[in-house]
């Protein structure tokens, strides 16, 4: 019997075939590299986050972005902006797949040290920068989100309820190891061509990339955020335009010549491309020139009147410096501007493939919202991408564009922009655009404005008009906004403005081809005309002066900005589970 | 001992596992009056640590035939049998996933592109339970038999409770910072109590000098189960806590529908709001002062605005918070939640009927459900109908005799608008006793009529044997879910085909649906 049950225990050990035990693993270089493919796989911004939402590691991603800014919008509301709709029980972004993204992390780099000595200490070194890389930005994501969150830097155990039940640890701490972090990586992360040549892999120049978009982050965050009582933002704002610096000087990368091709190309190995999501016609599809077209499936993504303003003219000078330009049609509004804008917006001269050819077409009124319909992610060919999960342009995460404009505002933001900052940045982005430099001689009145007034720096705001004109619509802008304590702006009262329109019941032409596109009305609907797209004003769609004016979107959405919203709630049922962590003030419980 | 058993299984995912087991029993009658029974199994399984493979399972039975005692000899003119039944079983259940004791790195193919490829990745293992073993079952049982009026007259009742531990479940809940999902493991103890029940009368009498014979059975039987053991001190809701009934439903309470704009007005702002006719009288104020009430948490009606109109579910602040929401989620605090039914069936019944006389037969079973409750999912299109995707099914039910408008205010159905059953945290799709359904019903599953010509008849046609039968199958269903539904069958909610479902029951309702079948046949044989 004994025997038996012997036989029978060797019987009874069943090992899987096509998984193996933890307990070795992680001690060679191709486990590392093995794992690290895992952090690609589970935090590398998607096309989605980077063209629609926000530019955040996917896990800790929430909904918002440039779509929700102002300078876009869709026909959604998006109710964190309204506080009888969100509060903290509506709150996500602390659960597991959160938070198991540092799980992750953290076991990483508990385990790796198996490795030691069994690869070179070079090799060592590049594969912990490349896990202290995704923890800085793991971390940064979360203090954009919550601010103040309870720092981990080793796994913890189930039973460790010290550690599960502590209380967060405030923004300055957490900031500081973050900064260790990705100072650490810069240092350590190789930048030999096998982990650069993909654009897909962490390696120094994507530590610097990162590196400089965090400190710029944080240090203009706490200049403009007076009120958290931090008066370190110029060692902030130094380390940004140092690791900028670093970059640029490296002279490993430069500006593409054509601006359209890096959104619209499958590949991401270009000159300016240092990190990107890849996708391809057979490997990996995403929808979004379906989206962008569609108005049902897609979000109607539209931008707005006055940001569309701040493109500049081919001659250097602010469109707005034009008399009446309050008042132009759509057409004119397109004149003689930034190459940007048509790359951005659908303008009169956009061609689409319909039925196999390739044809000017108006912007569709049943899918923009504004008339400014954003095409920046659509495929040229448009018509042959109009369906689910056919398009595969690829999208920059990191490009070198975003680098030179870090290094400019970290600059302008210390006093220290000048002619050669000027030339190193600001001026190879306009010319690429077609923009002749000029460097400003004073505040641009209109820029100053647009910023509610919160900047009178000649220099801070035309690196600000240059940043969103560049980057607009590649998931930056909702931070921006953040980061120079501009909420206001994503709460347009009276909703969002979009083409001027003469009178209420009138047909126009849009494009100036002849022939008439677009009319907005209220009552009854005048005689239809073929060919015209007919708007009917209600509580949410409006012109802006009643009878005249621009045709506005979202006047019923009550939504209101208020200061407590910079920072997110703890949702309520993390703190139900661990009540020593600390509400935020403002956010109420719904 | 009967034998032992080795068993082994490579499934279809590559993963194996494997089963020993050794069983024996014993049994003893004494003077076929007392009967006594013992057995017990001792099995292995190779889904738990090495220190824990193995359980023994021992069960023991003891019956009665005090119909067989002398001093009830005087009943035996009307009670041929009885028997009472005492048993105590105890069953090991290894269904646990294999391996699931063991840290493992399991590489995949990653969906970003490196290099021109799908590259490859391995990742974090999940945790692991610190120990695993069987999950025991022990019933204890008692049970009558009787069979009276020379047997005309059967009757059969059952009673048990079953006590389960070390039930294999999800672990407690921790705090998302562990950024892992507690591991499965035996957690939970369960105490399940139920009864079943069965009487058969069966007899013959000539009618027209011929012999009828008939039977009819009768049979009911019902279960329901509580957790008694769990780590959830704070009684949360999102997890198993003791005291908890298996398959309960909490969901929120519908006082009824707006009426009118302006009380949903009132009702929103906490204002009073006056209804004026077109002379500028007041015919009508709703006064909500001090009352206001937010229920925009779980009951949306619209992506923008999301103002409340007259049509739309009124949905209780039973708390009096000013705010319709689950609370802290946990069964002292339920915010305006409560249990509103119970996903489980209950009080099932079957019935067979059986008649013969002069060649003609009739046979119906009949079965049924009293009481179950479920919710439809927001991909339920058969129920939801235009409520769920506006461009989905119209439904007769929800025309608009059956809908809101301010002429039938009545109605069942809300003010018509699209995704309220669909998106999360609409006024229909978060459960609520309005429009919780019970699929309880009762079913005529099985009929049929035959008859058997006469043996002479049979002869002289050269057979042995020559019957006719026709046979329905789901004949007639009745159940109060019909009310309101008639796309769908009450046995037919759940998920049906791979390709419509997924992990949040999305799509019920989709399966293949219940035939009718009519089967006409003849039957011969030589």
């Amino acid at each position: 019997m004994a025997l038996a049950l012997a036989s029978c225990n060797d019987f009874l050990d069943c090992q899987p075939k096509h998984k193996f035990g933890s307990e070795s693993f992680l001690a060679n270089e191709s486990e590392l590299r093995l794992y690290t493919n895992g952090f690609l796989e589970k935090n590398l911004p998607s096309f989605g986050n980077v063209a629609f939402n926000i530019q955040r590691t996917a896990n800790v991603a929430s909904w918002g972005g440039d779509e929700h800014s102002d300078i876009g919008f869709t026909k959604t509301k998006w109710n964190v902006l309204d506080k009888t709709m969100f509060g903290t029980r509506q709150q996500g972004g602390w659960g597991t797949g959160s938070w198991g993204e540092l799980r992750a992390i953290n076991y990483y780099l508990d385990n790796m040290t198996r490795a030691k000595g069994n690869v070179d200490a070079a090799v060592y070194n590049h594969y912990e920068g490349v896990g202290r890389f995704w923890r800085a930005w793991f971390y940064f994501d979360m203090v954009q989100e919550f601010e103040d969150v309870p720092w981990y830097d080793q796994e913890i155990k189930s039973d460790d309820y010290t550690q599960l039940t502590k209380t967060q640890d405030s923004r300055q701490f957490v900031m500081d190891k973050v900064l260790e972090d990705i100072t650490f990586a810069v240092e350590n992360c190789s930048k030999a061509a096998k982990y650069v040549s993909s654009r897909t892999l962490i390696n120094q120049y994507t530590a610097l990339a990162l590196k400089a978009r965090i400190c710029l982050f944080e240090g203009t965050y706490r200049k403009y955020h007076t009120e958290l009582g931090l008066n370190d933002s110029e060692r902030w704002l130094n380390e940004a335009a140092a690791a900028a610096k670093q970059l640029m000087d490296s002279k490993a990368f430069s500006l593409v010549s054509d601006y359209k091709s890096l959104f619209q190309n499958s590949s991401v190995v270009n000159t300016e491309v240092i990190l990107g999501a890849a996708y391809d016609p057979e490997l990996r599809k995403h929808d979004a020139t379906w989206l962008i077209f569609s108005p049902t499936a897609g979000d109607c993504w539209s931008m707005t009147h006055p940001f569309i303003c701040t493109y500049l003219m081919t001659n250097g000078t602010p469109y707005t410096n034009q008399a009446g330009y309050e008042t132009f049609m759509f057409k004119d509004v397109f004149k003689n501007r930034d190459k940007r804008l048509a790359a951005t917006v659908l303008g009169p001269e956009y061609q689409k493939k319909v039925n196999g050819v390739m044809t000017q077409i108006n912007p569709l009124m049943n899918v923009t919202l504004s008339g400014y319909q954003m095409i920046k992610w659509a495929l040229p060919e448009g018509g042959d991408f109009d369906a689910q999960g056919i398009s595969y342009n690829s999208a920059p995460i990191f490009r070198y564009a975003e680098v030179l404009l870090t290094y400019a505002e970290a600059m302008a933001e210390l006093g220290k922009m000048d002619a050669t900052v000027w030339n190193a940045t600001i001026k190879l982005l306009r010319n690429r655009a077609g923009v002749t430099s000029v460097e400003p001689t004073q505040a641009d009145p209109y820029m100053e404005q647009y910023f509610l007034n919160t900047c009178s720096d000649k220099y801070i705001l035309e690196v600000r008009r240059e940043r969103g004109c560049e980057l607009a619509w590649e998931g930056l802008r909702y931070q921006d906004i953040l980061r120079w304590k501009c909420g206001q702006l994503l709460t347009p009262q009276g909703g969002w403005a979009g083409i001027y329109i003469p009178a209420l019941g009138e047909t126009y032409d849009l494009n100036g081809d002849g022939t008439k596109d677009v009319c907005v009305y209220s009552g009854t609907k005048p005689k239809t005309v073929s060919g015209v797209t007919y708007i009917k004003t209600n509580s949410s769609v409006k012109l802006s002066d009643g009878n005249s004016g621009y045709l506005m979107y979202g006047a019923d959405f009550n939504i209101k900005w208020e200061d407590f919203m910079y920072v997110r709630p703890v949702p309520e049922s993390a703190i139900q589970i661990n009540p020593n962590l600390k509400q935020r003030s403002g956010w109420q419980s719904l | 001992m009967d034998g032992d058993m080795l068993t082994a299984i490579l499934g279809e995912d590559g993963n194996e596992w494997a089963y020993a087991g050794a069983l024996f029993r014993v049994d003893y009658t004494y003077a076929s009056k007392y009967l006594a029974e013992f057995s017990g199994r001792y099995d292995g399984s190779s889904k738990f640590p090495y220190n824990s493979q193995w359980g023994f399972f021992p069960s023991g039975s003891l019956a009665w035939r005090f119909s067989e005692e002398s001093f009830l000899e005087a009943t035996r003119s009307w009670l041929t049998n009885g028997k009472l039944r005492f048993s105590i079983g105890s069953l090991g259940n290894g269904n646990a996933s294999p391996y699931s004791f063991m840290s493992l790195v399991d590489p995949s193919t990653s969906g970003v592109i490196l290099d021109g490829a799908k590259a490859t990745y391995a990742y974090v293992p999940g945790l692991v339970p610190s120990g695993l073993t069987w999950e025991r079952s022990t019933t204890y049982n008692v049970g009558l038999d009787l069979g009276m009026l020379n047997d005309r007259l059967a009757f059969q009742g059952d009673a048990y409770i079953r006590k389960t531990t070390d039930m294999y479940t999800v672990g407690p809940t921790l705090p998302a910072v562990l950024g892992a999902g507690s591991p499965k493991g035996n957690y939970a103890d369960m105490e399940t109590k139920g009864w079943e029940l069965s009487l058969t009368w069966r007899d013959s009498f000539v009618l027209a000098n011929k012999p009828f014979s008939y039977s009819v059975k009768a049979m009911a039987w019902d279960y329901y189960s509580d957790i008694t053991k769990f780590n959830n001190d704070t009684k949360s809701l999102s997890s198993y806590r003791v005291g908890q009934r298996l398959g309960e439903i909490w969901g929120y309470h519908v006082e009824g529908l707006y009426e009118h704009d302006a009380q949903a007005l009132a009702r929103t702002t906490g204002t009073k709001v006056d209804v004026l006719d077109d002379m500028g009288n007041v015919i009508r104020t709703y006064d909500y002062t001090d009352r206001k009430v937010n229920q925009s948490t779980v009951a949306k009606v619209s992506s923008k605005s999301n103002t409340y109109l007259a049509g739309d579910l009124i949905y209780a602040d039973l708390n009096g918070d000013g705010l319709v929401n689950n609370g802290a989620n946990t069964a002292d605090d339920s915010g305006d939640m409560k249990v509103i039914g119970n996903s489980l069936p209950r009080y099932q019944y079957g019935l067979t009927l059986n008649a013969n006389w002069y060649g003609f037969g009739l046979t119906a079973f009949f079965q049924g459900v009293g009481e179950q409750y479920w919710y439809p999912s927001n991909e339920t299109a058969f129920f939801w109908g235009k409520y769920g995707r506006p461009y989905g099914i119209d439904l007769l039910e929800q025309s608009k005799e059956n809908r809101w408008s301010e002429s039938n205010p009545d109605a069942y159905w809300p003010r018509l608008r699209g995704y309220v059953a669909n998106n999360s945290n609409y006024e229909l799709t978060t459960v609520n006793d309005r429009y919780i359904q019970n699929i309880g019903y009762l079913r005529l599953k099985n009929m049929m009529i035959d008859y058997s010509f006469d043996k002479k008849v049979c002869s002289s046609l050269g057979m042995s044997n020559l019957r006719l039968f026709v046979q329905a199958e789901n004949l007639w269903t009745w159940s109060p879910f019909f009310k309101h539904c008639k796309t769908m069958d009450p046995e037919g909610t759940s998920t049906g085909d791979d390709d419509f479902s997924s992990a949040n029951d999305r799509g019920a309702g989709t399966g293949y649906p219940f035939m009718r079948t009519w089967t006409v046949g003849l039957s011969v044989s030589f």
